[in-house]
């Protein structure tokens, strides 16, 4: 036996699944083999492991809230209401993004009828010119900055 | 009472039929949630839905099938599918402590058993789902290679082989660690 097929059969060997006639064969390769021996080894250990390894009990009170959980589940309009419930809610969503639709198009076309009207070209143009300086008074910064550059208004 | 018994019970009708079910198999159906899903709080969710699915497929439970493989079936498919649907990216935060075991072994026993278990369970979340179930249901469960392959209806060849590379995967791991 070839080391490689007698790696496949350490866990069946392990697990006592190997016939006869492989339990031999595979023992004599073990007896002859120092690292499939040690692999063989190590994976005992491992089955040491597990048998040592804890076992956990349910916790206290896991009954009951299974037993719970069933008669929660059996309830009819339990099973109504979670077949139904993505519906519901799905319909809400809907329903309030429509509210909120109608509610922006109604409040735009106010703002749209309660705007003023729009400025012609003139007085679009008249918004454009330099009068603003004029209104600041001669002792504020605004006036000394237009003393100092003597910025002339072309009106 | 014995499995049948209990079955027949409740398929007519007795109320406290499926409390004998959840008593008899809650803890291990519990350890064997706590070793495929390590979270303590995930196990208790999964084998609780474990029973709620059972309760509900057990009028058209057949007498001749194994009651106990039936709810580990059920049990490992519940648990692959917590596993699938949740990225298991919060620590385990919730000690063992807080849910005491109701068979408690001595302190110094449980302690050697608990860091163990810690070890193992760890080392088999490196592993591929398919191969943790068959090795869970194997070295903690202690079942057969056919009743694991009726379970995880596989052939009992594919069992062999998941089982065989569980080891291997488990011992390269726990090498490298010890």
């Amino acid at each position: 036996m070839r080391c490689r097929h007698a790696r496949k059969l350490i866990s069946q060997y392990i697990d006592k699944e190997l016939s006869s006639g492989e339990t031999k064969l595979f023992s004599a390769h073990i007896e002859a083999c120092a690292a499939c021996r040690l692999e063989l080894e190590e994976t005992k250990e491992l089955s040491r492991m597990f048998a040592a390894a804890e076992r956990v009990s349910a916790p206290y009170g896991f009954a009951t809230r299974v037993l719970a959980g069933i008669e929660a589940d059996k309830r009819p309009q339990n099973r109504l209401s979670h077949i139904f419930r993505p519906v519901l809610v799905r319909a809400a969503e809907v329903a309030f993004a429509c509210v909120i639709v109608v509610i922006g198009f109604f409040s735009g076309r106010m703002l749209i009828t309660d705007s003023p009207a729009p400025l012609s070209a003139a007085e679009m143009r008249s918004t454009f010119h330099l009068d603003v300086f004029e209104s600041a008074p001669p002792d504020s910064i605004a006036g000394a900055y237009i003393g100092m550059t003597g910025v002339q208004n072309e009106k | 009472m014995d499995d049948i018994e209990i079955i027949r019970n409740f398929k007519h009708g007795e109320a406290d039929a499926f409390n004998d079910i959840v008593l008899k198999y809650q803890d291990r159906i519990f350890n064997l949630c706590l070793y495929m899903l390590r979270d303590t709080h995930d196990a208790q969710d999964a084998a609780q839905d474990c029973f709620i699915k059972a309760c509900r497929a057990l009028h058209d439970f057949s007498p001749d099938a194994s009651l106990y493989t039936w709810l580990y079936r059920i049990a490992v498919n519940t648990c692959l599918d917590y596993r699938r649907k949740r990225i298991q990216s919060r620590m385990d935060s919730h000690s063992m402590a807080e849910d005491m075991p109701s068979h408690m072994p001595s302190p110094e026993k449980l302690y050697e058993s608990r860091e163990i278990s810690e070890v193992v369970r760890t080392a088999m979340q490196k592993l591929p789902e398919k191969l943790r179930a068959a090795i869970v249901l194997r070295e903690i469960e202690g079942l057969s290679y056919e009743e694991i392959a009726e379970i995880m209806d596989v052939s009992t060849g594919t069992v062999k082989s998941r089982i065989s590379r569980s080891r291997e995967e488990l011992r390269k791991i726990l090498v490298r660690k010890l």
